[in-house]
C-alpha cells in the first residue's frame, strides 16, 4: 500500500514539476532561514551554561535610586565581596572580579601583545567553571605576581615552549609568573579574558587611588557569589534592601542577578563592559523563524489545496475502489511529509552552504553537528513533522470527505471553502512580509539617524590611539613633534572615548545652593590641552580649563561643566562657583554645550570636564590633509620612535563610531536578508497561486477572447483579483507594524518617529512586487490561443 | 440479491428540492443482467450510484445481500462495496498517474490481498480483457476503448458479485461499444451480476430485462428469455 502512496507521489511530483518546485523551494528556503535562526536563538541561551555551578551563581548588582528612573551597575566596591561571606550563611563564595582589558603583554625578545586580562580571587576558579590545563587551581592565583593563561594565549605568547614558570611583563611596568594555562573561554560566556591574574593586583594598577581593597568609596568591580543548594537569590533579594547603611552612608541598594540572566537580561545594566545578547532580539528572530516558516507552509498548503481539485477525481475513484477515509488521510499526509522531508534535504544543503555568511553577518561561530547533536536533529525533525502535517492537514482531511458521487460527475469545483481558506493564507502571508518591510525601514531610518545625530562635535577626520604605558612621560614631546607635520590639525589626551562608557562618575556633588540629597550622579572626564580645538565642541560661557601637569590632588582645581550639569544643580552664573565634586573643591572655569559623550543609547547626562593626567589613557589627532594614509603612515612612525615596543593602534573615531552601533546594525542586516525571504517565499506562493488561476481559467478566458476582450483588459481582469488581497494584507499590517515598531524604538534614547511614508512605501513595494509576479502570468494566460484553450477543456 | 422498497432521493440545493428518484421498486436476482434507460435526467445515475452505495436514499428500503443497508454511514457502506461492487463510469475511468496493471491492482491493495496473489489476479483479467501487452502504458497512452476494457478489468479484479456500469459505451465508436458489450455479457455468463444504465436501445437489448425510468418512476420492465438475445 505504502509504495502504491509513494509511487503515486512521485509521479505527482514528478508530473507537475513547477509546482513542486516552487512548494519545495519555497519549503527548503524557510526551513533553512528557520535552522539559521534556531543555530543562532540555541548559542544565545547556551550562554554560561557550561558552568557546574550555573544555578547556584549570581551577581550582585547596585541600583542607584535617580530621582527619574532607577540606575543599575555591575560595578560594586570592593570590600563587598566580603563582606557578603561574613554576614550570608548562605554565601558558600565569593569572588571579585575586574575586567582589564586591552594590556600590553611581553615576554623577552618578543613583540607585545593586546591582551584582556582578568583579575580574580582563588574563589573564581571554584565558582566558575574553566578547567586548567597546567597548574593546581587551589594554588595558581594565590601568589600575587601569579598568572594563568588561556591555552590560546599561551600558544600567541610562547608558542610551543612550556609556558609554566615563565615571565610576562605587563605594560612594562608589571612582571607576572605563569602559575596555569586553561581551556579556552568557550565562546558562550559573558566572562572574556585571555589571562587571569590575582586580584590583589588592582592595587598596582590603580596606585593613584591609594588603599582600593577596604575602600566603600569605590566601585568598579563585579562581584559573583555562590550560593549553598539550599538558598535562592530570591531569598537572599529579600534580605539585601538596606544592607550597604551597615557599612556606608548611601542610598544603593542591592540585588543579585542569576548567572543564567547575566547574557540575555542586563541590557537595563549601564556601562556593561561585557558583551551582550538581548533577550528582545532572541524574541524577534524567533519570531522572524516562524514567520518565515509559516509563510512557506502557507504556500505549501494553498498550492496543494489549489491543486487538490486535480487530485478529486483521484480520491473518488480511490473510494469507489474501496478505499476507506483514512487510507485517503494518510495518503495525503504520506504525500505532503515526502515533499516536506525532500525540502529538509534542501534545506541542510543551504544552510551548509550559507552558513560561513551567516556566522559573518552575526558575529558568531555557528557549526551544525545533526548528528553529535540529538537536540537538534530532534527539534529538525520535529519542525518537518510540523510542517508536513500542517501543509498536508487541510488537503487530506478536506479531500477526504469528498463524497465520490460528487467527485465522479465532475461537479466539483476547485472554489467553495478551499479558495476563502486560500484567499485567507495569502493574505496573512502578505500581512507578515509587509510587516516585516515596514520594520525594516524603520529599523534602517533609526540606524541613519543615530550615525548621523549631530553629536555637538566633528567625529570625522579623528585619528585615536591608546596610550602606552611608556608614553605618558613622553606625550610632550610626542605632541609637539606630531604638531610639526602638515596634515596634523591639533593633538589632545583624554580619559574616555565618546564611544565608550565614562570612567568616572559619581554622587557625591556639593554645589551652593544645593537643597536635599542629590541622586543623580556626575560624570567626569579628565582631557588635556587642545581638548576642545581637537572635538569642535562649542564653549557657551567662560573659558576652558587652564591644563596643568601637577599630580592627581593638584589638579582638580577647575572643572568645565556641560549645560545638562549646570541644569540639575540650577545654578544661575555658574563661572567662578566653587562646588565640590567626590570630595575635591573645583572652581568652575566655563560651560561647554551638551555633546554626546556616550553613545546616543544614553540620554545626555552631567558632565564635568577636568584635567587629571593620571586617567590619560587616549591620544586624538585632528588630520586635515589632501592623503589621509600618507599623514597616518607619518604618525605612525613617529609612535615607533616613542614606544618601539608596542604596535601602534591608531583607528578613526569615525570607525568606533560604527563598530558602536555594529550590534543593532548586524540585527538591522540580517533582518533585512530574512525579510528580503519571507518576501521572495511569499512572491513564489503567489505565482505559484496565480499560475493555478490562470491554468484554472484558460477556459474562461478563451471564451472572453472569443467574444472580444482586449489583451489588457484580461491582464487586469486576472491581476486585480490579487492586488485586491494584497491591499487588504497592507490595511492589516499598517496598525500592527505601528505598534510593533514603536516599542521597538523605546528602547532608544534618541529615536525617530515613524513617518507615514513609511508605510505607503511599504505598501506599494508589496503591491508593485505582487503585480510583476501576477501579471506576467496573467499576460501569458491573456495571449494564449482561445481555440487550443477550448478545445482541451 | 438486491432489493428496493419505495425509494426515493432527493436533492436539496440553495432552496431547489428536486425528486431525483420516487417510489422505486426493484428486486434484482443474482446473475441477472438488468439494463437500465430513460431520458436524460431521469434518475439512472442516481439510482446506479444507490445500489452502488455510493450514497444514501433519503427514504425507503435498500436491501443488498439481504442486509438492510439504506441508512449505513459511509465508512460501513465503503466496507460493503469493496470487494462486492464493481463500478464502470462513462468516462472518469482512470487514475491518471497509475499505470494499467497499478490501476486494475488497485481494489485488490485496499481489500489487502498480497503481492504475489495481487500479481497473479490481475494478469489473469488483463489477459482476459486483451489488454496484456499494455500493461505498462499510463491511460492517456491508449485508446477509449482500451481505457474502458481496462476500467472493466479494474471493476472485475476483485470478483464482485455485482457491476454496475453507467453508460459504459457512451464515450466510444460502435466497435469499441460492441467490445466492451462483449466483455459484460461474457462476465455476466460466468455468473456476475450486471446492472447498465445505457441510451442505446440495443444495447439494452443484450441484457435480459430493460427497466425504463421516467421522471425518476420505473415505467416499465421488460421481461426477455436470456436465451432469446
Ligand atoms: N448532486 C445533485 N444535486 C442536485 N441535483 C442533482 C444531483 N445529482 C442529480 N441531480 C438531479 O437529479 C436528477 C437526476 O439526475 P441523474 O444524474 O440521475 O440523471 P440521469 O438519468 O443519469 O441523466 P443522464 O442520462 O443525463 O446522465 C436530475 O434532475 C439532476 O438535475
Ligand atoms: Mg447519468
Amino acid at each position: 500500500m505504502y509504495r502504491n502512496y509513494l509511487k503515486i507521489s512521485l509521479r505527482n511530483i514528478v508530473r507537475n514539476r513547477g509546482y513542486t518546485f516552487i512548494n519545495v523551494a519555497g519549503l527548503a528556503v524557510g526551513l533553512a532561514c528557520c535552522i539559521l535562526i534556531m543555530l543562532w536563538v540555541t548559542d544565545e541561551i547556551s550562554f554560561d551554561k557550561f558552568h557546574k555551578n550555573y544555578d547556584n551563581v549570581y551577581r550582585v548588582i547596585a541600583c542607584y535610586n535617580d530621582t527619574e528612573q532607577t540606575e543599575y551597575e555591575w560595578k560594586t566596591a570592593p570590600p563587598l565581596a566580603s563582606a557578603l561571606k561574613a554576614d550570608f550563611p548562605e554565601v558558600t563564595a565569593v569572588t571579585r572580579y575586574r575586567p582589564m582589558n586591552g594590556h600590553l603583554f611581553k615576554i623577552p625578545d618578543n613583540i607585545s601583545h593586546e591582551l584582556d586580562l582578568g583579575l580574580a580571587e582563588p574563589a573564581f576558579l571554584d565558582i566558575f567553571t574553566f578547567p586548567l590545563t597546567a597548574g593546581d587551581a587551589r594554588t595558581v592565583l594565590n601568589e600575587p605576581n601569579s598568572i594563568i593563561l588561556t591555552e590560546k594565549t599561551a600558544r600567541k605568547l610562547f608558542g610551543v615552549q612550556d609556558p609554566l614558570g615563565k615571565s610576562i611583563s605587563v605594560d612594562n611596568a608589571l612582571d607576572l609568573t605563569v602559575t596555569g594555562v586553561m581551556a579556552d573561554v568557550p565562546a558562550n560566556s559573558h566572562l572574556q579574558f585571555d589571562c587571569l591574574a590575582p586580584f590583589v593586583l588592582i592595587e598596582k594598577f590603580m596606585q593613584e587611588y591609594g588603599s582600593v581593597l577596604d575602600n566603600w568609596g569605590m566601585g568598579g568591580f563585579a562581584t559573583y557569589v555562590l550560593l549553598d543548594d539550599a538558598a535562592t537569590g530570591e531569598d537572599m533579594n529579600l534580605k539585601l534592601p538596606g544592607y550597604l547603611k551597615k557599612y556606608a552612608e548611601t542610598e544603593t541598594e542591592l540585588s543579585l542577578q542569576p548567572l543564567k540572566d547575566i547574557y540575555l537580561y542586563s541590557s537595563h545594566i549601564n556601562h556593561n563592559l561585557f558583551g551582550n545578547g538581548d533577550i528582545k532580539y532572541v524574541y524577534i528572530f524567533s519570531l522572524i523563524a516562524l514567520f518565515v516558516l509559516g509563510i512557506a507552509c502557507f504556500n505549501f498548503m494553498n498550492l496543494t489545496t489549489a491543486r487538490s481539485a486535480n487530485r478529486a477525481r483521484e480520491v473518488g475513484l480511490r473510494k469507489v475502489v474501496g478505499a476507506a477515509r483514512h487510507q485517503i488521510i494518510v495518503q495525503f499526509f504520506n504525500e505532503s511529509l515526502l515533499l516536506a522531508f525532500i525540502a529538509l534535504v534542501f534545506a541542510v544543503l543551504m544552510v551548509e552552504i550559507f552558513l560561513p555568511a551567516f556566522n559573518n553577518l552575526s558575529g558568531k561561530e555557528l557549526t551544525i553537528t545533526f548528528f553529535d547533536n540529538p537536540g537538534m536533529l530532534t527539534g529538525l525533525i520535529l519542525i518537518v513533522l510540523f510542517t508536513g502535517l500542517l501543509s498536508g492537514s487541510y488537503p487530506a482531511l478536506f479531500m477526504s470527505f469528498f463524497k465520490p458521487v460528487k467527485v465522479l460527475k465532475g461537479s466539483f469545483k476547485a472554489g467553495g471553502s478551499g479558495a476563502m481558506l486560500r484567499k485567507a493564507l495569502v493574505v496573512t502571508q502578505f500581512t507578515i512580509s509587509i510587516l516585516l518591510i515596514i520594520s525594516t525601514l524603520v529599523i534602517s531610518n533609526q540606524l541613519d539617524f543615530m550615525r548621523h545625530k549631530k553629536l555637538g562635535f566633528d567625529k570625522e577626520q579623528l585619528l585615536y590611539m591608546k596610550m602606552a604605558s611608556d608614553m605618558p612621560a613622553q606625550y610632550e614631546a610626542f605632541k609637539s613633534e606630531l604638531l610639526h607635520e602638515t596634515g596634523v590639525t591639533s593633538v589632545t589626551v583624554t580619559s574616555s572615548l565618546p564611544t565608550h562608557g565614562i570612567v568616572f562618575s559619581t554622587s557625591h556633588i556639593e554645589w551652593p545652593g544645593k537643597t536635599g540629597e542629590n541622586k543623580w550622579l556626575m560624570n567626569a572626564v579628565s582631557v588635556g590641552e587642545g581638548y576642545i580645538e581637537t572635538f569642535g565642541m562649542k564653549l557657551k560661557e567662560g573659558r576652558f580649563l587652564a591644563v596643568g601637569t601637577s599630580s592627581f590632588s593638584d589638579s582638580i582645581r577647575e572643572a568645565v561643566l556641560n549645560e545638562t550639569a549646570v541644569e540639575k544643580m540650577n545654578l544661575d552664573s555658574p563661572v567662578g562657583k566653587t562646588i565640590e565634586f567626590s570630595g575635591f573643591k573645583v572652581t568652575v572655569a566655563g560651560v561647554v554645550k551638551d555633546y554626546y559623550f556616550q553613545s546616543l543609547h544614553h540620554s545626555m547626562e552631567p558632565l564635568a570636564i577636568v584635567s587629571v593626567p593620571e586617567w590619560y589613557s587616549y591620544i586624538f589627532v585632528k588630520i586635515n590633509s589632501d592623503s589621509m594614509p600618507r599623514t597616518v603612515a607619518t604618525i605612525e612612525q613617529i609612535w615607533k620612535k616613542f614606544s618601539p615596543d608596542t604596535p601602534f593602534s591608531g583607528r578613526f573615531l569615525s570607525e568606533a563610531y560604527e563598530s558602536l552601533y555594529r550590534s543593532e546594525q548586524r540585527m538591522g542586516q540580517l533582518f533585512n536578508y530574512f525579510t528580503s525571504l519571507a518576501i521572495f517565499i511569499s512572491c513564489l506562493g503567489l505565482f505559484g497561486l496565480a499560475a493555478y488561476m490562470a491554468e484554472q481559467r484558460t477556459r474562461e478566458i478563451g471564451i472572453r477572447k472569443v467574444l472580444g476582450a482586449s489583451l489588457s483588459g484580461l491582464t487586469f481582469m486576472i491581476s486585480s483579483e490579487f492586488i485586491k488581497w494584497v491591499l487588504i494584507a497592507n490595511a492589516i499590517a499598517w496598525p500592527l507594524a505601528f505598534v510593533v515598531m514603536n516599542r521597538w524604538l523605546q528602547s532608544f534614547a534618541y529615536r525617530i518617529s515613524i513617518s507615514w511614508t513609511v508605510f505607503v512605501v511599504s505598501g506599494a513595494l508589496a503591491v508593485i512586487i505582487a503585480l510583476l509576479t501576477v501579471s506576467f502570468l496573467a499576460f501569458k494566460a491573456a495571449l494564449s490561443d482561445p481555440v487550443k484553450a477550448l478545445k482541451y477543456e | 440479491m438486491i432489493k428496493t422498497v419505495s425509494l426515493k432521493k432527493i436533492y436539496t440545493t440553495d432552496e431547489v428540492e428536486t425528486t431525483a428518484l420516487n417510489n422505486v421498486n426493484l428486486e434484482i436476482r443474482e446473475g441477472e443482467f438488468v439494463s437500465i434507460m430513460g431520458p436524460s435526467g431521469c434518475g439512472k445515475s442516481t439510482l446506479l450510484n444507490l445500489l452502488g452505495l455510493l450514497d444514501n436514499p433519503s427514504e425507503g428500503d435498500y436491501y443488498f445481500m439481504d442486509e438492510q443497508v439504506s441508512q449505513y454511514s459511509e465508512r460501513k457502506r465503503a466496507s460493503v462495496r469493496k470487494g462486492s461492487i464493481g463500478f464502470v463510469f462513462q468516462s472518469f475511468n482512470l487514475i491518471d498517474e497509475l499505470t494499467v496493471f497499478e490501476n486494475v491492482e488497485l481494489p485488490l491493495l485496499y481489500l489487502g490481498v498480497s503481492g504475489s496473489d495481487r500479481k497473479k489476479r490481475v494478469e489473469e483479467v488483463l489477459e482476459q480483457m486483451q489488454i496484456m501487452a499494455r500493461r505498462n502504458h499510463f491511460p492517456q497512452q491508449l485508446s477509449g476503448g482500451q481505457q474502458q476494457r481496462v476500467a472493466v478489468a479494474r471493476a472485475v479484479v476483485a470478483r464482485p458479485k455485482v457491476i454496475l456500469a453507467d453508460e459504459p459505451t457512451g464515450n466510444l465508436d460502435s466497435k469499441h461499444g460492441d467490445e466492451v458489450m462483449d466483455l459484460l455479457n461474457q462476465l455476466n455468463e460466468e455468473g456476475t451480476t450486471i446492472i447498465m444504465v445505457t441510451h442505446s436501445p440495443s444495447y439494452a437489448e443484450r441484457g435480459q430485462r430493460v427497466v425504463h425510468l421516467f421522471d425518476g418512476h420505473i415505467v416499465t420492465e421488460n421481461i426477455k428469455d436470456k436465451f432469446h438475445v
